[in-house]
């Protein structure tokens, strides 16, 4: 469905933020986007979208490439920015009026995809209200059914649930799944890891400009398991050096009482736990196996802080 | 499409309060204000002349006579008093800017030869008077005195009325003197409501610039640009669509503004614009008018960076155009070098090309210069607004 090919790009007086990027993402398949701030997100979806021209490489949505085929892009797929990107002092149905008259291709059908947008988002009830009086919730849920008005094949949500309140976010997240049950594909970016983990089956970390993972959830979280073993105290100086010398060895970490590292399968993980024994050292907690998406970001993308 | 962009800016503009009464409450204020103001000052012909008190020491047929000559005197009005002390209050009081006191026996000093009396005829100023009003009273004074004098050398011929006031007349120099107005037609001068009627309009519609602004710059701040920038429709039809309902709201000014100089403001001042036979020019006007607005609030809305600095922008430049281009202070009372710099000013461009239709009775060859160029101006700054919004949203 969408297909980025060696992609270099950078913006005037910037060095290059892309070079040679690829990505493919599949039809009908929930993509998250995921990234630290400054990581390229908004400007890999920018890209995506037909708001920026890449310096070299190809886009191709659906079969079809931009800059050539822009217009017809452009009718199948939706953006939803993470502002508020509609006219406060107009009514719900005015603001779903105004952007569904901007798709010539949707003329005939525009009541009954205003209707749909109303009912998906839950807004029926309050099409006669202004959006300047809604509260967080409303807005977002505003925003989502301004960008369902061409019956998008392909919808790009960045972080559609910022802000807003528990309810909200569930039923925002529960519009998604229907949409994508529905046959749309969507790239969704958010920086809270349990909704890409609750939603999506396929990921991407990205950080500089690069794309350091992605590929299938489950698969990416089975991948390269960690071992972290924490360590009972050692009062025996000799055998902390002992001990360290046999993990470097073994390639494993040691940071004071505790052991981390990528043990290839499940002997390696036993022989250490056997070389523990014989130093008569205790062990007070072991986790091996799966990732959670956040300790794979953190460990993909570290821990200092971003601008 | 177009329609859709049309029909929602309009919207946008309907529910914005402060716009609307910028665009048509405060032009039908300043016009009913301005119109009031200037009414005498413009008018050439003043209804509230300026008072001079006189007193009279004696009810004889001297003072009388000279009180009707008074009473006759153009450019002032005479107030009579009682008492010097009522005079004189009134004239520290500001009631009057100058008074006239006769003896009692100013009839036997007139005609006495001898130049030295204890009593004689006084003339008060205010303290503030210019010189050129003490002159002007002096001068009346002595013109009252020259008529009555005049009037005298005829008391004794057998002549009608009229005969006589035609010899004092022709004594005096009245009948000797004809008044003509030279210079071309051009130079016609305004009244007040030709004035403000047309400036405060044309004020008025550069106004746009605040909803225009306001609209532009809030889609930019608020993302709703780039969400516009990812639907599939031409960038041009987003600015052409702000241009047609703004033309539209100019008109409906323009139509709302001349009918308040029409029927309201005659009911204030008791003098209403008048339209004549070449008044269909206006319609053209207007529109280059509109669109000179419009494009100039286009360009600032797209090159400024915030709201608040494309209002004070928009708002600076619009009151720096309005004072040198005639509509705050006429240009016939500035001085040449002042009306040189008027001459930049599209609103004068505007100005002139109302005073062409409304006062000269000009028709396209007399208006059709203003309007070129004012079609000529919108349309470079048009072009160069969608430059710069091409720029705010351009595919980089």
């Amino acid at each position: 469905m969408i297909k980025l090919q060696q992609i270099d790009y950078h913006y005037p007086h910037h060095p290059p933020l892309f070079e040679g990027v690829n990505l493919a993402i599949a039809k009908g398949s929930l993509f998250g986007l995921l990234g630290p701030n400054g990581a390229g997100k908004t400007t890999l979806i920018s890209l995506m979208t037909g708001q920026l021209q890449p310096a070299a490489g190809e886009i191709e949505i659906d079969g079809q490439s931009y800059p050539t085929q822009r217009t017809s892009i452009l009718q199948k797929l939706a953006h939803i920015p993470q502002e508020y990107a509609f006219y406060p002092q107009l009514s719900v149905l005015e603001n779903l009026q105004f952007f569904a008259s901007l798709y010539a291709n949707q003329a005939r059908n525009r009541a009954g995809l205003i209707e749909q947008a109303l009912a998906l988002t839950g807004l029926t009830e309050q099409r006669e209200r202004l959006a300047k009086h809604f509260s967080g919730g409303l807005k977002r849920r505003l925003n989502l059914a301004i960008g369902l008005l061409n019956k998008p094949q392909l919808i790009f949500l960045d972080e559609p649930t910022v802000g807003i309140d528990p309810q909200s976010r569930h039923f925002i997240l529960q519009s998604i799944r229907e949409l994508n049950k529905a046959g749309s594909t969507i790239v969704y970016t958010s920086h809270y890891m349990e909704e890409i983990e609750q939603l999506c089956d396929q990921v991407a970390i990205m950080d500089h400009g690069r794309i350091l993972v992605h590929g299938p959830l489950r698969q990416i979280l089975k991948r390269d398991p960690q071992l972290i073993v924490e360590l009972g105290p050692i009062s025996d100086q000799n055998r902390y050096t002992q001990l360290g010398n046999a993990l470097q060895a073994k390639g494993f970490n040691l940071s004071e009482l505790t052991i981390s590292g990528h043990p290839k399968d499940q002997t390696e993980v036993c022989e250490l736990l056997q070389t523990l024994a014989s130093l008569n050292l205790s062990v007070i907690n072991l986790s091996y196996g799966k990732h959670t998406l956040e300790k794979l970001f953190f460990e993909l993308t570290q821990t200092h802080l971003r601008d | 499409m177009l329609f859709a962009v049309i029909k929602k800016e309009l919207l946008l503009v309907s529910r914005d309060i402060h716009a609307l009464l910028v665009l048509f409450l405060l032009p039908i204020v300043f016009i009913l204000i301005m119109s009031l103001a200037l009414q005498d000052r413009m008018s050439g012909e003043s209804k509230d002349r300026p008072a001079v008190g006189l007193w009279m020491a004696a009810d004889n047929r001297l003072n009388g006579e000279l009180s009707q000559h008074f009473q006759q005197l153009e450019g002032v009005r005479v107030e009579n008093f009682e008492s010097p002390a009522e005079l004189t209050r009134a004239l520290q009081q500001g009631e009057i800017i100058g008074g006239v006191m006769l003896p009692a026996r100013f009839e036997k000093i007139i005609q006495s030869p001898v130049t030295e009396h204890s009593e004689k005829l006084r003339v008060l100023y205010a303290a503030t008077l210019p010189g050129s009003m003490r002159r002007s009273i002096l001068g009346s004074v002595r013109q009252a005195l020259g008529a009555y004098q005049v009037n005298q050398l005829f008391k004794h011929d057998d002549l009608s009325e009229t005969e006589r006031q035609q010899r004092v007349d022709h004594l005096l120099g009245k009948s000797l003197v004809v008044t003509e107005t030279h210079g071309a037609i051009t130079e016609s001068q305004p009244n007040s409501v030709q004035q403000s009627v047309p400036a405060w309009l044309i004020f008025a519609m550069f106004f746009v610039v605040l909803p225009i602004s306001t609209t532009l710059l809030t889609e930019r701040q608020q993302g709703t640009l780039h969400r516009l920038q990812t639907l599939p429709v031409p960038r041009s039809y987003l600015l052409i669509g702000k241009l047609i309902p703004y033309l539209g709201i100019n008109l409906i000014q323009a139509a709302l503004m001349l009918l308040v100089g029409i029927h309201l403001v005659p009911l204030l001042t008791g003098e209403g614009l008048q339209l004549n036979g070449q008044s269909w020019l206006l319609l053209p006007l207007i529109v280059a008018t509109s669109l000179s607005a419009i494009s100039f609030a286009l360009l600032i809305a797209t090159q400024a960076k915030t709201t608040e600095q494309a209002t004070t922008l928009g708002g600076i430049s619009n009151l720096i155009l309005a004072a040198i281009g005639g509509i705050m202070v006429p240009t016939f009372v500035m001085p040449e070098l002042m009306q040189q710099i008027a001459a930049l000013s599209p609103m004068n461009w505007a100005l002139e090309g109302f005073f062409s239709i409304l006062l000269r009775q000009g028709g396209w060859a007399m208006a059709g210069p203003e309007i070129l160029k004012l079609l000529a101006f919108s349309g470079c700054l048009f072009l160069l607004s969608l430059h710069s919004y091409k720029g705010l949203t351009e595919i980089k």
